[in-house]
């Protein structure tokens, strides 16, 4: 072999033999420590999703360059897809996981090996590119470098929310893998997302600690997210350094907003995609279009949105918002090509999200929550009771420039009007409108959001923050064209804004000026707690069974009373300890919300409630006393919520929780108990107590 | 594709979006299982020692808007200590109407009186029309307004809107919390009219 050869093949030999090694090492089923474990399989699930979308590029678009991070997005689309079609055929199960993943990789070596010639190239492109500025080259490698922190603290957080994560959404993610799909329907956390999220995790459980799961929006999708802003190009360019910088600055300096494991990063993700989506085909596919070759744009396009309305209920609003001022201001050169295509990517993103609306309806009877009501309970609105249009206004307004991490967001948003958004996609102006409307409909669907608006900032962070990238992205990227009387706005107007904006944003995140749970959440802190998270898990042992907490053994105590096959309804504060293929385990967490018609009858008594779920099919309930329960079943902290709690939505809960905590007591003192230790309790309530 | 092939996927999705609206159930009445749910409530509160605190909160017929803090304690920490809420120059809150029935309104509280440094008076009015207004604050800052509300003056909407207007608060930049000037102590709504 000459040295020729050996140069242009060895780039991809090297991510090959870089794939092989990392599969060897993560498949087999032996013992790992837990950290390495995760982030390489955490790495493969990335490199994954890159594979399945440099498959679909070159399907569609073989001739044109697609970055790494469009990539990536566009192969996260297509597993959200399969997997949403597994799901509502109740086969995405582990071995399932395992494969959606390895084919991925092996998708991605054989693109490597295809791509070999690009590959040589790009790496010799950043070589060049660190000689000639060596400055640059040092700020980026501590951009890399705080990056990397973030990667490693988020594969070595342990710290789950108990609120959230320990009693829904860990179960929920092992319970996909256990038995191929997600069905709740006393669930609201369920029956309020179609369940994308979850699926993510769930592939990262794969080979993950249930309480390492943060690292899907922590780690993969902060990497997504750079990699994304990284490959953005305007007018067939690379952008130019100084942006790009002053991007991954922003983005690797944000205040942790993840309270749980449900989709925040995430979201800022599949939206700055759809706006990168949009940018790409104005540049490559928009020359000439045809009803013939719009089907490739309305393919891309619709698995992007689709995936992002998987994420969260919210998040539809403003992707219709988005794409519909985008068609909107088409202009192909025939007016029905509009129309055509906006036809195409309807029903594609339709079909993507088919299977989550199949799932949806067998989980919750509800193709889309809160449009078709399903088993919520009417009793319990989003919505503030009589709330004047006055003080939702105030509301929107207030929360605009108070709530979430990015403080600033008018001004990220004013230079964003300002800028000039030529071809005829519009993708900045959609994201504006479309961000915009679709924080009007949150806050409007969630007026009881009014005593937590740090709350409601976790709803709209995903689309904002994507909006704010985008307005960085085409600020420092435009052309100057001095024929244009609009040059100083151009050229100095929106730029300034922005940098104005960041230096804003960056003042008040490192003197802590945010409020409530942001307030103790800098950029200092974050990286000091992900190193020490990273020491402790460093030290830890392989993962191995007496690494296993005790309370695995106890959970599956509990269910070893019940036989096998019965279905069992479950009040606890970590039930995604139980063996949910062994039972039809249903997760009881949100006591109130959500029950299949007639709905629970709350307040009338334990008989009613014991004769409801019999007709159910249900005969066990397990459930944590409320002296024992962790955190979420504490009457005492039910009754805090009761009297003192300024949030309508949550005051209301108290009182289901109050009478669901009460009703179970009484199932422990008037029917037979299978099992009673530390505070777990199995009912049996067909049996009377002895 | 053609265009008539793509005006059929566009029917399609019309079809399907209609069928997904059909489905959408009509609101059931949940009046009787909220007015279970403020009972039951009610009754935690009273097992709990915590009365003072739920009599303060907002709820189904009483919505504690802007200009009243969130409930406090004296001493802090506890739920079951003396509640009360401060009211900053003009407080809001929603009433829910009942219809053609009257109303009883009963509203007690105290203003720190050596802080303001005036003789305020309070007045209370329901959608813009004055419903009382206490002239002499004592010297032991207490204030109180009883009012029997004419069913001509609630049943025009589901909700009215109670101000309680604190007049010569010389403190105007400050909102509660921070403005310590005066304190809700009780609120009552109801049709038992004493």
């Amino acid at each position: 072999m000459n040295r020729y050869v050996a140069r242009k093949w060895a780039a991809s030999a090297l991510v090959v033999l870089i794939l092989a090694v990392s599969l060897v090492y993560v498949l087999p089923s032996i013992e790992r420590n837990p950290f390495v474990e995760t982030a390489v399989w955490s790495a493969l699930l990335l490199g994954s999703f890159i594979g399945y979308g440099s498959t679909l590029r070159r399907l569609l678009f073989s001739t044109a360059h697609v970055d790494l991070g469009l990539r990536a997005v566009w192969g996260a689309s297509v597993v959200c897809f399969i997997g949403g079609l597994l799901m509502a055929m109740s086969l995405m199960k582990r071995p399932a996981a395992f494969l959606v993943v390895e084919i991925g990789v092996v998708l991605l070596a054989w693109s490597a090996i295809r791509e070999r010639r690009a590959l040589t190239n790009r790496l010799r492109f950043l070589r060049h590119a660190t000689i000639v500025a060596p400055g640059i080259a040092l700020a980026a490698l501590v951009i890399a470098s705080l990056f990397l922190i973030r990667y490693v603290g988020a594969c070595s957080d342990l710290q789950t929310h108990p609120w959230d994560d320990d009693n829904a959404y860990l179960p929920f993610a092992t319970k996909i893998l256990q038995t191929g799909t997600l069905l709740e329907p006393f669930s609201f956390r369920r029956l309020s997302a179609l369940g994308g999220q979850t699926l993510f995790t769930a592939l990262t459980l794969v080979r993950a600690d249930e309480h390492q799961l943060r690292v899907f929006d922590r780690g993969v999708s902060l990497a997504l997210i750079l990699l994304l802003l990284l490959g953005c190009r305007r007018h067939g360019k690379r952008l130019a350094a100084a942006p790009l910088l002053l991007g991954s600055a922003f983005v690797v300096t944000l205040p942790l907003l993840a309270l749980n494991t449900s989709s925040y990063y995430s979201g800022v993700v599949f939206f700055f995609a759809i706006f990168r989506t949009l940018s790409f085909l104005q540049a490559n596919a928009d020359n000439e279009p045809s009803p013939h070759t719009m089907w490739r744009s309305a393919i891309v396009i619709g698995l992007v949105a689709g995936a992002t309305c998987t994420l969260r209920q919210n998040y539809f609003a403003p992707v219709v918002a988005l794409l519909g001022v985008s068609f909107i201001s088409l202009e192909f050169s025939r007016k029905r090509y509009r129309f055509v295509e906006t036809s195409l990517v309807a029903s594609a993103s339709f079909l993507t999200l088919m299977p989550w609306l199949i799932v949806s309806y067998r989980s919750n009877h509800t193709f889309l929550y809160p449009l078709m009501a399903g088993t919520s309970n009417p009793a319990l609105a989003l919505r503030a009771s009589g709330m004047t249009w006055v003080e939702e206004v105030r509301l929107i307004v207030w929360g605009a420039f108070q709530a979430g991490p990015i403080r600033v967001l008018p001004l990220f948003f004013l230079a964003g009007v300002l800028l000039p958004d030529p071809g005829p996609r519009k993708p900045l102006g959609a994201m504006i409108v479309g961000s915009a409307f679709g924080y009007v409909a949150l806050v409007h669907s969630m007026t009881q959001a009014d005593a937590d608006p740090e709350s409601l900032s976790r709803y709209f962070f995903g689309f904002t923050c994507a909006t704010v990238l985008s307005v960085l992205v085409v600020a420092f990227s435009q052309r100057r064209d001095p024929r244009t009387s609009d040059q100083l706005r151009v050229a100095w107007v929106a730029p300034t804004l922005v940098v104005a904006a960041l230096s804003v944003h960056w003042f008040a995140s490192v003197a802590g000026l945010s409020s409530g749970l942001l307030s103790k959440a800098n950029f200092f802190n974050e990286y000091v707690v992900a190193l020490r998270r990273f020491d402790q898990l460093r030290q830890t042992a392989t993962r191995s069974p007496a690494c296993t907490p005790p309370e695995r053994a106890l959970y599956l105590r509990l269910q070893s009373c019940v036989p096998a096959g019965q279905r069992m309804a479950v009040l606890l504060d970590e039930p995604f300890y139980f063996d949910f293929a062994r039972n039809d385990i249903l997760n009881l967490d949100t006591p109130g919300f959500s029950s299949p018609s007639p709905g629970i009858p709350y307040f009338r008594g334990s008989e009613v409630v014991r004769e409801y779920f019999l007709k159910q099919g249900i005969r066990y309930i397990a459930f944590v006393r409320s002296d024992s329960s962790r955190y979420a079943y504490r009457r005492e902290f039910w009754l805090e919520f009761l009297v003192t709690d300024s949030a309508e939505l949550h005051r209301n809960e108290a009182v289901y929780a109050l009478n669901f905590i009460d009703t179970l007591e009484a199932f422990a003192g008037s029917y037979q108990k299978l099992f009673d230790e530390r505070g777990l309790v199995l009912v049996d309530l067909k049996e009377g107590a002895p | 594709m053609t265009n008539r092939a793509s005006r059929f996927v566009l029917a399609a999705i019309v079809l399907v979006s209609v069928v997904i609206g059909l489905g959408c159930s009509q609101k059931p009445d949940v009046s009787e299982e909220i007015r279970l749910r403020e009972e039951y409530a009610a009754l935690e509160a009273k097992r709990a020692g915590a009365t003072e605190a739920y009599r303060l909160q907002s709820t189904s017929e009483v919505i504690f808007a802007d200009g009243f803090s969130n409930i406090e304690f004296d001493p802090p920490g506890d739920f079951r200590n003396h509640a009360f809420r401060y009211i900053g120059q003009g407080a809001h809150a929603r009433l829910r109407s009942h219809g053609d029935k009257p109303m009883f309104l009963h509203i007690f509280g105290w203003l720190n009186r050596k802080l303001m440094q005036t003789r305020p008076f309070v007045s209370a009015t329901i959608d813009g029309q004055y419903i009382g207004q206490q002239m002499q604050i004592g010297d032991d800052g207490l204030f109180w307004i009883d009012a029997v509300l004419s069913p001509q003056m609630l049943k025009h909407s589901d909700w009215v809107d109670l101000h309680i207007v604190l007049s010569s608060v010389q403190f105007y930049a400050l909102e509660v919390p921070a403005l310590k000037i005066g304190v809700l102590l009780d609120l009552v709504w109801s049709e038992k009219i004493p």
